[in-house]
């Protein structure tokens, strides 16, 4: 298997791809990350980065229905699988204690 | 509106073509329908053109590896298998035909190794004096007079015109003269070690700001400003002081000047200042104050000694410079107030000096621009022929297998498979003659460098890329010669060719024709060519000079001699085999440059006429005929002033009769005198040049030949000992030296002799390999026709009759090609022939004869094939099927 780091950019897709559970498809993902981080998303970075974590085995696909607004192409439709669900939690669980770990001081000490 | 829905607008599909051309295929849909979906939104928004746009933008954008097409991923494995296959069957079909093969390969390296080692010799000549980093400035002055009808041109100007072109010239940088002292021999001594040496130049001090002669030692701003230094090379540095540091030893210059060794040079092997030794032009000028033999060189504006290099301050003012100089010239400065011969100054680019000048008093030898071209097309014709030769050998062959590649078909072979078979193949046999040929040019080269005295060199280590280029055209080579017979042949349908009827095909077999005519009509062309250069060269070599020359020697330093030369001559009297002795012009050997101008009674013009300063014995010396009037004599105590005799070249231009000519006046600024007799022409200078006007004074100074009447060599040379022995009693300070004269006459034309040899060698070489083209042509043909041969036979042919039908279809077409190249022949030996005074006049006998040269060596080249083919007993041909 490929390295299996996650990026900064990779670890937003993924869990988009959560957040739309069953319509997770490229267009749309590009949609929800723009929304939520209010910058701009190329939808090709999108794709990358969705071949890339497919094939890091964090998501798996499966081809969905097509629609007159899609000239008739049908829809690449995005999944969570178990260990990109994984990867997510160790992500999370890892900031949860680096969290923990700044002192108390720092928050509260205002600026100097 | 219903209408309306139906029109959905849609994204130019040129673009969404595009997107799919390169992207994935399980990527294409997901992408596009995004896409799609995108470009609709946006329509609604912005409108049609600039969702385009945006749409064209996102494209682009995917167009990044991870959404390509992964081309052949499965393929590249069998890649490499199927290239090994190709090797392996390529040489296993190498072995197969080992004799066709073995022409081939060993044509090849022969046409490509010529071909380098020619173009080495090409560029080697085009470089000459490229290494001077100003040489796009320098230019050299020359200037052209007019003698009845002919111009002369020369090479050298008067000394003193440094300073008016230094003062008067807002062009000039810098002006450097060199000169050479043909006339008196130079001799170097530094401690026991005495050589008379010939390649000193003298020079101007500024020599290093202008020219970049590569220093090894010494600093070039102030190696020649005092007139006792001299620079000299590394090779010239070693004959007198070994391996110890020449710099600030001293050497003695003629026996008395001793001179600091101030800079060692390393050899500038192509340059056209050939020398050895760099010595102040100062030197030289106090030296013949001192011996009151000349004028003050730099006040001397009668003679033109002095070749004159001038840098100037750019390239494109040398067409000011060159009108300038020609105005100023035509009155030679303002030194003649009514000039009567026109004197047209100019100057000549550097660097156009060793190919395209070719005037009297050279700097050096010069090559020309024809020979060199003459070479370069040469070359190139070799490895056109060598070429043709393997594409057609190549083709030849391949239709041998015209069973193989049907089976190949049947299998399941693509007919790109097919193709890389072929081409394979011959790439494979360029690579293996390129190997080849890098050993046959590492052989040729010394050869060609010893043989034709020159310094090329190939230089693979210093320039990889060239070796590179090597490779790489082999391939091109290999690969066009390949790309015939096999886009041909993989064309071929196997249910034809696997049922027997296997024949190359016509159209094949034109182009096989058209290509062996190709060949022997360059081959053609160079055997005439062969044929004229050998004639004329034997009509050269073979030409009565018009005078003596056999069992005579030069003393090299004979010209010392003034008033001891009397003494010299009853010396050598006493030796019985000695005949005669001379002082004076040597016949045969280059004459005075310095043109006399001479102003005949009945003439308005002045002509300019060589003179040559003869002593008493000249006539008698050189067994010259008298054709009317007498020779120089004692008896006449007014001969040594009043005195001259012309040629038979002179009358003819002068417009006289030999009786005529007699009593006639000539007058010069320095002396009147009068024509007492009339010399028969003879050639005393170069055979390419027509026999030129002449004047003969009486005068005590020159060259001394000395001339014996011996039976065999051992005794000439006890006789040349007897000589020396009175030399080294007379003149103990100066070495005896001398050269054979028939030898230094004969040397004079080794240039072109070799040249001419050279030429011969590679034209030779060409008919060599279209001859093995044609045998391995033969070699196939009668393979093929082996039952037709066969059956031939058994219905009662004889040897012969086979024979000459094998023959037949050749040699049709070499004469064809004989027909196209006599021409070309004749007009390129035409052009050639008249570059020379005494010329052979091209006879129809010398094209029939190349003719049938070039017939019989290709008869010859197929004779055994067919012999062998006839003698093949049918029963065995007949055997198959």
């Amino acid at each position: 298997m490929k390295g299996t780091y996650l990026g900064e950019f990779e670890e937003l897709v993924l869990l988009t791809v959560g957040i739309l559970h069953d319509d997770a498809y490229g267009l749309a993902i590009t949609d929800e990350l723009e929304s939520r981080t209010k910058r701009n998303v190329t939808i090709s970075s999108v794709h990358k980065a969705l071949v890339r974590l497919e094939n890091k085995g964090y998501l798996k696909s499966h081809v969905g229905g097509a629609s007159k607004e899609r000239g008739g192409r049908a829809k690449k439709l995005y999944l969570l699988t178990n260990s990109g669900k994984n990867a997510l939690k160790e992500s999370r669980s890892l900031r949860n204690h680096m969290w923990n770990d700044v002192p108390k001081i720092v928050w509260e000490g205002g600026n100097i | 509106m219903g209408r309306r829905k139906h029109m959905t607008p849609a994204p130019p599909g040129w673009m969404t073509r595009f997107l799919r051309w390169y992207c994935k295929k399980d990527l294409v849909d997901g992408i596009e329908g995004d896409l799609h979906e995108l470009y609709l939104r946006r329509v609604a928004k912005y409108g049609k053109v600039r969702s385009n746009l945006l749409y064209f933008l996102n494209i682009l954008l995917f167009f990044q590896p991870f959404a390509f097409k992964k081309r052949n991923q499965n393929r590249r494995l069998n890649t490499i298998d199927m290239f090994r296959s190709y090797l392996t069957i390529s040489i296993r079909s190498l072995i197969k035909s080992k004799s066709i093969s073995a022409i081939n390969i060993i044509g090849l390296a022969i046409g490509i190794s010529s071909f380098i080692v020619m173009s080495a010799y090409v560029f080697s000549e085009l470089s000459f004096d490229k290494f001077h980093s100003k040489a796009d400035r320098i230019v050299r002055t020359v200037y052209s007079y007019e003698a009845r009808g002919a111009t002369t041109g020369v090479a050298r100007v008067v000394f003193p015109l440094k300073y008016r072109l230094l003062e008067n010239y807002p062009e000039v940088e810098q002006v450097v003269r060199f000169h050479e002292d043909n006339n008196d021999a130079i001799t170097l001594e530094h401690q026991d070690k005495l050589f008379t040496e010939k390649k000193i130049f003298f020079t101007d001090p500024e020599v290093f700001d202008v020219f970049d002669f590569p220093f090894l030692a010494g600093d070039p701003q102030n190696a020649l400003t005092s007139k006792n230094s001299i620079v000299m090379t590394e090779e010239a540095a070693k004959r007198y002081f070994g391996n110890e540091n020449p710099i600030g030893k001293t050497i003695l210059f003629k026996n008395d000047d001793q001179l600091l060794v101030t800079g060692i040079l390393k050899k500038s092997t192509h340059s056209q200042m050939d020398f050895d030794f760099l010595v102040p032009l100062e030197l030289q000028r106090q030296r013949w104050l001192k011996e009151n033999r000349f004028n003050d060189l730099e006040k001397n504006w009668q003679w033109s000694g002095a070749w004159t290099y001038v840098l100037l301050k750019s390239a494109e003012q040398k067409v000011s410079f060159d009108e300038r100089l020609h105005e100023d010239g035509s009155d030679f400065f303002g030194r003649i107030s009514e000039p009567t011969v026109d004197y047209h100054y100019t100057s000549q680019w550097l660097l156009d000096v060793h190919l395209k000048s070719n005037m009297a008093a050279e700097i050096g030898v010069n090559g020309t621009t024809s020979q060199v071209y003459g070479f370069a097309i040469i070359a190139f014709l070799i490895l056109i022929i060598a070429c043709l030769n393997f594409i057609n050998l190549t083709t030849a062959q391949s239709t041998n297998r015209a069973k193989e590649i049907g089976l190949r078909k049947v299998m399941g072979a693509h007919r790109i498979n097919l193709i890389w078979q072929f081409i394979t193949e011959s790439i494979l046999v360029t690579i293996l003659s390129t190997v080849l040929s890098l050993l046959l040019i590492e052989l040729m080269i010394p050869i060609f460098n010893s043989f034709m005295d020159q310094n090329i060199a190939v230089p693979y280590f210093r320039l990889p890329i060239l070796m590179l280029l090597f490779f790489l055209g082999a391939i091109v080579v290999g690969g066009l010669a390949g790309s015939y017979p096999s886009f041909y042949l993989s064309k071929l349908k196997p249910v034809k060719t696997l049922k027997g009827d296997s024949h190359g095909g016509g159209g094949n077999s034109n182009l096989r024709k058209t290509f062996v005519i190709g060949q022997f009509i360059i081959s053609n062309a160079l055997i005439v060519g062969i044929v004229v250069v050998k004639l004329q060269m034997d009509l050269i070599k073979g030409k009565n000079l018009g005078f003596d020359k056999q069992q005579t020697i030069v003393l090299e330093h004979g010209s010392k001699m003034q008033d001891e030369f009397q003494l010299f001559k009853s010396r050598l009297s006493e030796i019985p085999s000695v005949v005669g002795v001379h002082q004076g012009y040597v016949a045969g050997t280059p004459g005075w440059v310095q043109s006399f101008r001479v102003e005949g009674e009945d003439l308005e013009a002045t002509k300019s006429i060589g003179v040559n300063h003869v002593g008493y014995d000249f006539l008698d010396f050189f067994g010259l005929e008298l054709v009317s009037g007498r020779f120089f004599s004692r008896e006449f105590s007014t001969d040594s002033t009043e005195a001259i005799l012309i040629n038979e070249a002179a009358v003819r231009a002068l417009g006289w009769t030999n009786e005529s000519a007699l009593g006639k006046t000539f007058s010069t600024r320095r002396w009147k005198t009068k024509v007492i007799g009339v010399m028969r022409d003879a050639n005393f200078e170069s055979l390419y040049k027509p026999i030129k006007p002449c004047v003969f004074k009486l005068n005590f100074f020159g060259d001394v030949a000395v001339k014996f009447d011996s039976n065999n060599s051992e005794q000439l040379l006890s006789s040349v000992g007897a000589v020396e022995d009175a030399w080294m009693e007379l003149f103990p300070q100066w070495p005896f030296e001398f050269a054979f004269l028939d030898q230094q006459i004969e040397d004079q034309y080794l240039k072109e002799e070799r040249l001419g040899q050279m030429v011969q060698f590679f034209a030779l070489l060409a008919i060599f390999i279209a001859c093995m083209g044609l045998f391995g042509l033969a070699t196939f043909t009668v393979k093929k026709r082996t039952k037709e041969i066969g059956v031939r036979k058994v219905l009662g042919a004889g040897i012969w009759s086979i024979v000459s039908a094998i023959m037949k279809g050749f040699l049709i077409l070499v004469l064809i090609s004989f027909a196209i190249s006599a021409p070309a022949g004749y007009y390129i030996s035409e052009n050639w022939l008249q570059g020379f005074a005494y010329r052979i006049e091209l006879n129809l006998w010398i094209f029939i004869l190349s003719g049938l040269v070039s017939t019989l060596v290709a008869a010859m080249a197929i004779l055994s094939q067919s012999l062998h083919a006839a003698r093949m007993n049918p029963v065995v041909t007949l055997k198959y099927e």
